[in-house]
């Protein structure tokens, strides 16, 4: 069975001008998670990866957000629930890891509060065994010195360290899913590096399955086995990482794909993607990503295509695929070289 | 205007003559009574005209405070900044105006750089009036001119900053530091909050702009890739220190230091079949 099985999920927010109006953020996604499995969940700012991972978590203020839908995490179906037995069933079975570590720990409690905090929460345990265990997972984030840690304050401690204590706290419980909201942003490379691994290899240790956000190809191409594309709160692109990033078969991808600089590219202009993600509400007929690809044909304004295998093997929604892969074949490559359509060549 | 010093053996110059010369500067901050730390330790630089200067290093390597004391923004502790054959730290108030204008500075953070309260467009004018540049009307047409030069519409200069995404905070960003018309941009992570689409915009529009205005950009990231991309020459920093420096392709191909070829073997590549550890820098040569 699926860890996480999401399918037909929409959220829409209330417009604040206008409470009466919902404006669809993320629109009839599907999504499963097998076990120990790492999906990445791609895209631009604003293209709903974080809403996605938010109602899953259950962290949607259901005053102004309609989630429609099933969620279900090893068959238990999340959505429909009150609060309370909404936290009930989440519970230690789905944990988070945001972005920013500072402000995901509390500055006025130590470490080891926080770590036991969460503990004492979920398990009936005693202090004593909440400490030791709190410690013995700080030493397998890597955390130098775990005891002598336990007693520091989340300043005292380098950007590196706090995000592997928040990750130490997400996989304190033995989550089933951890959900992984660009966790590695804000830090160094070479910490980056570290965290990735510590991410990958401890939820390798625990079986536990990872839904991976982020903007960053690089980062999707080292750690997720499978990935989602998102484009204006829809999947437009999902498979196998190696196959999705070696060929990918929609233009919204393999433009995000030329927009990383690599040595391959430099002294040349990176794509660029024209314009920006629609506003909500505001879609237009037909391809959502129509105004801004680079190989937009008129069929591309009459009807929204659908999410359709592919002839890598890999589900693409675009009308034109036929078309366009062998395009974007020839001009991404198997490889590296990669320039599209945009591309003007160097200086 | 100024004696032409002849610039020592281990910097290298391009033949040409440096707009900001720093030699051996340190830079020291005190944190308690009797405590210093020193953010940066003899280091020595020049940016010469045209030049694309990359400065890489972990969080608190002293690149931040290194590009801020070419600015005269953060005091040297020891070494000098010279611009035109003066030491930055003892211009004269009409000197200090006038250095203003030749280097200027783009932050991280596009959003905290602008004052919310403010229509872009004033904040974009700003420096033309601090400096007492032109008359109001002339300082509107210049705006005018740094707008469509970095690709914002005039209406949307008339927004405020929370109105804006951030790859259009950033442009007004390098529109207000290009006003002043200056031979140096320097950037302080300019790229870093935002994401990879906007990440591609900004570097495409800073090397057209270090193309057509003739600028020299001194471009700080932790990110190799980036400054990989629009530098030529090199500075690896750690510890406060220089621990490198040389032409891209040098650093990239034949690190040195450990710490760069750490940083090397860090880069995230889009290779399904590769992991990061696997890709070495002569690697990645032999596949482009």
């Amino acid at each position: 069975m699926s860890v996480l099985s999401v399918s037909d999920l929409s959220v829409s927010f209330s417009d604040p001008k206008n409470p009466d109006t919902k404006i669809p953020i993320v629109k009839n996604i599907d999504l499963t998670i097998e076990p120990g499995e790492i999906v990445g969940l791609v895209g631009e700012s604003g293209s709903g990866k974080s809403v996605t991972a938010l109602s899953i978590m259950g962290l949607l203020d259901p005053r102004s957000a309609l989630i429609d839908g099933s969620i279900r995490l090893q068959g238990d179906e999340l959505l429909g629930h009150g609060p309370g037995t909404s936290r009930a069933l989440r519970g230690s079975r789905v944990s988070m890891v945001f972005q920013e570590p500072m402000t995901a720990l509390d500055p006025v409690f130590t470490v080891g509060s926080q770590l036991t905090e969460t503990l004492r929460a979920h398990t009936r345990i005693s202090a004593k065994e909440a400490k030791r265990k709190s410690i013995e997972m700080l030493d397998s984030v890597g955390i130098v010195d775990p005891e002598a840690r336990f007693y520091s304050y989340p300043h005292e401690l380098s950007g590196g360290m706090r995000q592997r204590v928040v990750i130490a706290i997400a996989l304190l419980c033995g989550p089933e899913l951890l959900i992984a909201d660009e966790p590695t942003t804000a830090v160094d490379a070479t910490v980056q590096l570290q965290l990735l691994d510590l991410i990958k290899n401890a939820c390798e240790a625990t079986g536990t399955s990872v839904l991976f956000i982020t903007h960053d190809l690089g980062v999707v191409s080292h750690v997720c086995d499978r990935m989602a594309t998102m484009y204006a709160g829809e999947i437009v692109e999902t498979g196998e990482v190696s196959r999705v990033l070696s060929a990918p078969q929609h233009p919204y991808t393999a433009a995000l794909l030329g927009a990383l600089p690599r040595p391959e590219t430099r002294g040349q202009k990176l794509t660029t993607i024209p314009g920006r993600v629609p506003i909500p509400g505001t879609e237009p007929e037909g391809c959502w990503f129509a105004d801004r690809c680079a190989f937009v044909a008129d069929e591309c304004r009459q009807s929204h295509p659908s999410l359709e295998t592919g002839p890598a093997g890999t589900l693409t929604r675009c009308a034109r695929i036929d078309e366009i892969a062998p395009a974007l074949a020839a001009t991404t490559g198997p490889r590296r070289d990669i320039q599209s359509a945009h591309t003007t060549g160097g200086h | 205007m100024s004696v032409a010093p002849t610039a020592p053996a281990d910097v290298k110059t391009n033949g040409a003559e440096p707009i900001i010369r720093a030699r051996n500067v340190s830079v020291d901050f005190k944190i308690k009574r009797n405590k210093t730390v020193t953010a940066v330790s003899d280091v020595s630089i020049d940016v010469t005209p045209r030049s694309s200067i990359g400065l890489i290093g972990e969080s608190g390597s002293g690149k931040s405070t290194l590009a801020r004391a070419l600015l005269g923004l953060v005091p040297v502790t020891s070494g000098s900044v010279e611009w035109e054959g003066h030491d930055i730290s003892k211009l004269s108030a009409a000197q200090m105006r006038r250095f203003r204008t030749t280097a200027q500075m783009v932050f991280q953070d596009p959003h905290s750089a602008l004052d919310p309260r403010r229509r872009i467009l004033t904040s974009i004018i700003e420096p033309l009036k601090v400096l007492g540049i032109g008359t109001k009307a002339d300082r509107q047409n210049r705006a005018e001119e740094m707008l469509s030069l970095v690709g914002l519409r005039m209406d949307q200069a008339n927004r405020f900053p929370h109105q804006l995404s951030g790859g259009q905070k950033q442009r007004a960003c390098i529109a207000r530091a290009l006003i002043v018309e200056p031979k140096i941009l320097v950037c302080d992570e300019s790229v870093a909050a935002l994401d990879v689409a906007l990440q591609a915009e900004i570097l495409n529009l800073l090397s057209d702009l270090r193309d057509s205005l003739d600028l020299a950009l001194v471009f700080i990231s932790h990110d190799l890739s980036v400054v990989a991309h629009i530098s030529d020459r090199m500075h690896v920093m750690y510890l406060g220190e220089t621990v490198e420096e040389g032409s891209m392709e040098q650093i990239t191909s034949a690190p040195e230091h450990e710490y760069t070829k750490k940083l090397l073997a860090s880069q995230l590549t889009v290779d399904g079949a590769q992991t990061a550890r696997e890709d070495s820098a002569a690697e990645a040569e032999v596949h482009s």
